[in-house]
């Protein structure tokens, strides 16, 4: 019996996505970060709407226009981001909303009763370890295991026909994942169609009948798991963009430490430690070479950047900076001691909407175009301009702003700022993300003419193909601890080749034993 | 409501609960007051100040409910004082014209609901920011009262009913109208925040917006009720200063909007929304009347009410963060 | 990218709106009141406004930087009575300065140390400062009866003849000049812009958002406190209750001047256009000889048009972006959503 059929165009994210789901069938979706798997989940779980095309449950066709109607219809979802109110207890997020499906009475009431919501919750609560004292606390009190137990409850707690999981096994122990996956699969022989979105690949094996693969927003393939192994569903899911960076070859660059002359260290990171979140993390970083830094969403790639950088605070951790020992509290030091961050997600953390492109770029170093003590308009439109022509930026002209740019664009302006810091140590953490092909071409050419200019590079990126082709030496991180290094990447590729170097950090990344 | 605080011992004894209840701190600082009081000062304790106590209590309270509700619904209503005046200007021109009474108050109560629905429709539709709204509003209605007044107090407009309603007349010993009504009023909004639906949605609004809306809650519905129960309790308190007045003087209400935050704010409501009590308003208006009792019995002159009652709200603002801060360090270690 | 129409690319242009919407009111009450145009009267009410542009520059720099201070009013009133004491204390007028602004200054401080340091909201904390503020004027009248000073010096402060304008339109002046070069064409002022748009993009970009924030408080408590010597010297007398509502007015004016209140835009011109605006609208009822009381309304009402209309024209011009070949998608309600 055939589910959900799905089409739509959307010229951003979803474009012509086709997803069918089977009752009694798990279906893994997948893709890497940013090919829509999340937004086609919004639109299934009501909270967006296609522009074009059509759902169809159980051969007929609907709208979902609201998360309440994708409840009526038996669509649960157990989301990525934790989605629970911190002050309402646990019982009382898991009902919230529901509590007509919970109950199953057709009449409506204003009362709450509570007693009546744990009698029917309990048993479902207790599989996933929340306590009867637990259901009665105020839910912001758990920390993130508890959470994701509370929206699993959630979802299981109504009987759904479909039940949607939104990468359901972060920060879970194995057995609690196992738990999950018993569920899983007797929510499956009761018929319930399962939609798993999941980076842990290794999971999928055992437990998902088919797969839909999505790929830039576009369907690429839909096939049965059987049969096949880890590295046909990664090609499935890199495997053209592969095509386009071979194209530039790693030649005519140094690789590893021992070809530069005159090598330094140019930063020590000792014993970096966060409550929960950076466990006593130590690395080098030399003059010259790009370190990559891998690992999957939650490893704390990003949070140990945001560390050094001063943005977030650390329990305990120093650094040494080009042999200085120092204590970054605050960006503002960080820049002086020249270090310089393009951060992920440029929309929220990247660009200052208002600001022209001069603005953009003349921010982090305004000492540059001052004059007498004032800034100086020209100094800095020549600084802009000397950007603009430098790095290809597409624009009418300098004082556009900065969000009227497409995004390979205002990456590139948002690097021209970090450059104009003048800094010795760079970090990109997903440098080209959500940027179209040619421009992701340039943003790496950049990234490594910086490191042969002697300056030290790390590099965060979720797409293993951008990391592997980029990286001098790769270290990788998985919750919160470093659990592997990678040296000498290209001699490796050459070694070994591109797809045994790829397994090794995916493997490592994901505790997954082949 | 299940208590708000984190601790380590679990246990749902009377004395755990006592211990953890969010008003412990305050409440145990007025008892040490009070006590303190009764001992120093002779004229503290009498019967007569008492009474002086919960009577001035009652404008106050009603406004610390409605803006409690709203607080916990995230929000935050600057109007309050402004509508109380608006609604008390309401229903003495109108029962000066001749209006039956309860007419009038009909009126009152219906205005005042509708400045709620105002500032409800403005800050979800329109998505001005809650205090820009609510201050704009509080700057039409103080324009609307002055104008009305033309500067004159309201007069004329008192009858042997109204004395009653207004608390000046008791009905029972020293039971007033005001104070049944305030317990009723109390009694229904805490039956409302725990049982109802209703009740956990505003809640749910206030702490998480964004997960409230994943779980299906119509926010937007939720807080522009929230804001209309605000102007109603304004206009009862409006109808109830008129009474307890005799005259509606044309600065009336001025002021008040900041008691009624900080008065839920010590009872325990967060300007980030998701907390609050109907106990904690009156507890919070009880703080803030006795205060300035004392000061005037000590004999510090009324003119240092509003220092006062300023430093409260900050005192009261800066200790709400500095627990919620513990209370976080003890989250971190507890779930490590 | 679209081409967009000349209409859009009027409307976009800084305080186009509310420049329009000023001359065209000059023009209204002209025709309708006389004596609206007579040079004297407008020179009167322009000199009773001074106060008002003053705590306006300072205000101006707190919300661009993405605060709010609602204690402007208050600071000013309470500034004028300690200023205007010490003057009449028999102090030279140069020592009742310092003290006005320095009642100021403190008052920003306290607010800058709560809202920075301990990070408690802003409107909260301006609003408890404003009501410390209004009491201790209040104590401050009940035991000091502010009549008057003798000290010819303090009232000339304001009082100055020179070139045809008052000394208190040329301070104004030049404050306003000052600050808005600050503003404008200062690293500071930049910061405080990018502070304003951003805080974590800002912090990203390496600027010390926390201390920005600091300095812009401070700058708008000293500002008030001089404004409220320049008020004492020209009433010279001070009651309790003064300046009472005119943060009000001066949110107002920075709203219609087009000043976003959730920062990153605006500039101290702006606000002054719109404070003109208001002011000149109050003369204008006034000469038309409608109840000077409706004043409040009036400008209760122009602070929701303003923001009304503020966020209508900026939705407008950001339909002219371009936003080509993005991997996110708009969801219903206008959250982007990235994948």
């Amino acid at each position: 019996m055939s589910s959900i059929s799905k089409r739509f165009q959307g010229v951003q994210a979803l474009d012509n996505v086709e997803l069918e789901v089977r009752s009694g069938e798990i279906h893994a979706l997948l893709g890497g970060n940013g090919a829509g798997k999340s937004t086609l989940l919004k639109i299934l779980s009501g909270l967006a709407l296609p522009d074009e095309g059509t759902i169809s449950f159980q051969g007929q066709r609907v709208e979902i226009e609201s998360p309440r109607e994708a409840q009526e219809l038996g669509i649960s979802m157990i989301h990525q981001e934790l989605s629970i109110i911190p002050d309402l207890s646990i019982l009382e997020n898991i009902f919230l909303g529901q509590e007509r499906l919970i109950t199953q009475r057709n009449s409506w009431t204003p009362w709450v009763n509570r007693r009546e919501m744990a009698k029917k919750v309990r048993e479902v609560a207790t599989e996933f370890g929340i306590t009867e004292v637990e259901l009665w606390r105020p839910a912001g009190e758990f920390g993130a295991l508890k959470k994701r137990s509370i929206e699993i409850v959630k979802a299981l707690v109504v009987q759904p026909k479909i039940l949607i999981l939104d990468e359901p096994t972060s920060g879970l122990e194995e057995h609690e994942k196992e738990l999950l996956f018993g569920h899983m699969r007797s929510l499956q022989r009761r018929g319930v169609a399962l939609i798993w979105v999941t980076h842990h690949l290794d999971e999928v094996f055992g437990l998902a009948d088919t797969a839909t693969i999505l790929r830039d927003g576009r369907s690429v393939a839909e096939t049965s798991i059987k049969g096949k192994n880890l590295n046909d569903i990664i090609s499935l899911m890199f495997g053209s963009q592969a095509a386009a960076l071979i194209e530039q070859p790693r030649i005519g660059r140094k690789s590893g430490k021992t070809e530069i002359k005159n090598q330094f260290k140019s930063l020590e990171v000792v014993g970096f430690k966060r409550e929960g979140v950076l466990k006593d993390i130590s690395f080098d970083l030399w003059n010259g070479e790009i370190l990559g830094i891998a690992g999957l969403a939650g490893a704390g790639r990003t949070e140990l950047m945001r560390a050094l950088m001063g943005i977030d605070k650390i329990d305990s951790g120093s650094i040494n900076i080009f042999g200085k020992i120092e204590k970054i509290g605050h960006p503002e030091k960080a820049y002086e001691l020249g270090i310089a961050m393009v951060p992920e997600d440029r929309k929220a953390l990247g660009i200052l909407s208002e600001f022209s492109i001069e603005r953009s770029v003349s921010i982090s170093n305004l000492v540059n175009i001052l004059k007498s003590g004032w800034l100086n308009a020209k100094k800095e439109r020549e600084l802009a301009s000397k950007f603009i022509s430098k790095f290809s930026i597409k624009t009418p002209n300098s004082r556009e702003k900065i969000r009227n740019l497409s995004g390979g664009n205002q990456q590139k302006v948002i690097i021209s700022r970090c450059i104009n810091s003048n800094p010795r140590i760079l970090i990109f953490d997903e440098p080209t993300q959500g940027i179209d092909i040619a421009s992701k071409v340039e943003v790496h050419k950049l990234i490594r003419e910086l490191a042969d200019e002697g300056k030290s590079i790390i590099v965060i990126a979720s797409e293993l193909n951008e990391l592997i082709r980029l990286s001098d030496r790769i270290i990788i991180l998985r919750e919160g601890s470093i659990v592997g290094e990678i040296d000498s990447v290209p001699e490796k590729i050459q070694m070994n080749g591109y797809e045994l170097v790829e397994q090794d950090i995916l493997h490592k990344s994901s505790r997954v034993n082949v | 409501m299940t208590p708000n605080s984190a601790v380590d011992n679990s246990s749902n004894s009377l004395r755990n609960r006592v211990l953890q209840d969010p008003s412990f701190g305050i409440v145990s600082l007025l008892i040490t007051v009070i006590i303190a009081m009764t001992i120093l000062e002779p004229s503290f304790a009498t019967s007569g100040n008492v009474t002086n106590i919960i009577n001035a209590m009652m404008t106050v309270s009603f406004l610390a409910i409605g803006m409690t509700v709203v607080l916990i619904a995230g929000g935050l209503d600057l109007s309050v004082g402004s509508t109380m005046a608006v609604t008390a200007g309401v229903a003495g021109k109108f029962i000066a014209y001749g209006m039956p009474m309860g007419v009038a108050f009909m009126w009152s109560l219906a205005i005042g609901v509708g400045i709620g629905l105002i500032n409800g429709l403005l800050i979800t539709k329109l998505g001005i920011p809650d205090f820009i709204a609510t201050l704009a509003m509080l700057g039409i209605g103080q324009g609307v009262i002055l104008f009305w007044t033309q500067g004159v107090p309201i007069l004329g407009y008192m009858n042997d009913a109204y004395y009653y309603i207004g608390g000046l007349e008791k009905i029972v010993g020293p039971i007033s109208v005001p104070m049944i009504v305030v317990v009723v009023i109390s009694v229904v909004m805490a039956i409302v925040l725990k049982r109802t639906k209703f009740g956990l949605e505003l809640y749910a609004v206030g702490s998480s917006p964004i997960s409230a809306r994943n779980a299906g809650v119509n926010t937007h519905a939720i807080k522009i009720s929230a804001y209309a129960i605000s102007g109603l309790f304004a206009a009862v308190a409006g109808i109830h200063i008129a009474g307890r007045t005799t005259t509606i003087p044309p600065l009336i209400g001025k002021g008040y909007e900041i008691s009624a935050i900080a008065a839920a704010v010590i009872g325990g409501a967060s300007l980030l929304g998701g907390k609050g009590r109907i106990i904690g308003a009156l507890i919070g208006a009880l703080t803030l009347t006795l205060t300035r009792n004392i000061i005037n019995l000590i004999g510090i002159e009324s003119s240092w009410q509003a220092i006062v009652t300023g430093s409260v709200l900050i005192a009261a603002v800066l200790a709400n963060r500095a627990s919620a801060g513990f209370s976080r360090k003890r989250l971190r270690r507890m779930n490590t | 990218m679209r081409n967009q129409s000349k209409f859009s690319k009027l409307i976009s242009i800084e305080g186009v709106v509310i420049l329009t919407a000023f001359v065209l009111m000059v023009i209204f009450f002209s025709l309708k009141a006389d004596s609206f145009l007579i040079p004297d009267s407008i020179r009167y009410y322009i000199n009773e406004a001074v106060p008002i542009f003053i705590i306006i520059v300072g205000l101006t720099f707190v919300i661009i930087a993405g605060g709010i201070d609602l204690s402007i009013g208050s600071v000013l009133g309470l500034s004028a009575g300690t200023s205007l004491m010490v003057s009449m204390w028999g102090w030279p007028f140069w020592v009742a300065v310092i003290v006005g602004v320095s009642t100021g200054l403190a008052f920003g401080l306290l607010n800058a140390v709560i809202i920075t340091i301990f990070k408690v909201n802003d409107f909260i904390v301006t609003l408890g400062t404003l009501y410390i503020a209004a009491g201790s004027l209040t104590v401050l009248t009940d035991k000091v009866q502010l009549t008057g000073t003798e000290d010819a010096s303090f009232q000339r402060i304001s009082d100055l003849s020179f070139l045809g304008l008052t000394s208190s339109i040329w301070i104004a002046i030049v404050i306003i000049v000052v600050f808005e070069l600050v503003l404008l064409k200062s690293p500071f002022g930049r910061r405080i812009f990018a502070t304003g748009i951003g805080e974590v993009p800002a912090l990203i970009s390496g600027i010390n958002t926390q201390r920005t924030k600091f300095v812009a408080y401070l700058i708008s408590g000293g500002l008030a406190g001089f404004g409220g010597v320049l008020l004492a010297s020209h009433l010279n007398s001070v009651q309790s209750g003064l300046a009472g509502g005119y943060e009000l007015t001066a949110i107002a004016s920075a709203v219609l001047g087009g000043i976003s209140l959730a920062g990153g835009r605006g500039s101290v011109w702006r606000a002054i256009v719109g404070a003109l605006f208001l002011t000149t609208l109050n003369q204008g009822l006034l000469l038309m000889g409608i109840d000077p009381l409706i004043f409040q309304i009036v400008t209760g009402l122009c602070i929701l048009i303003g923001v009304i209309v503020d966020r209508g024209v900026y939705k407008f011009t950001l339909t002219f972006s371009t936003q080509t070949r993005e991997v996110n998608s708009r969801s219903r309600d206008g959250e982007v959503v990235s994948s």
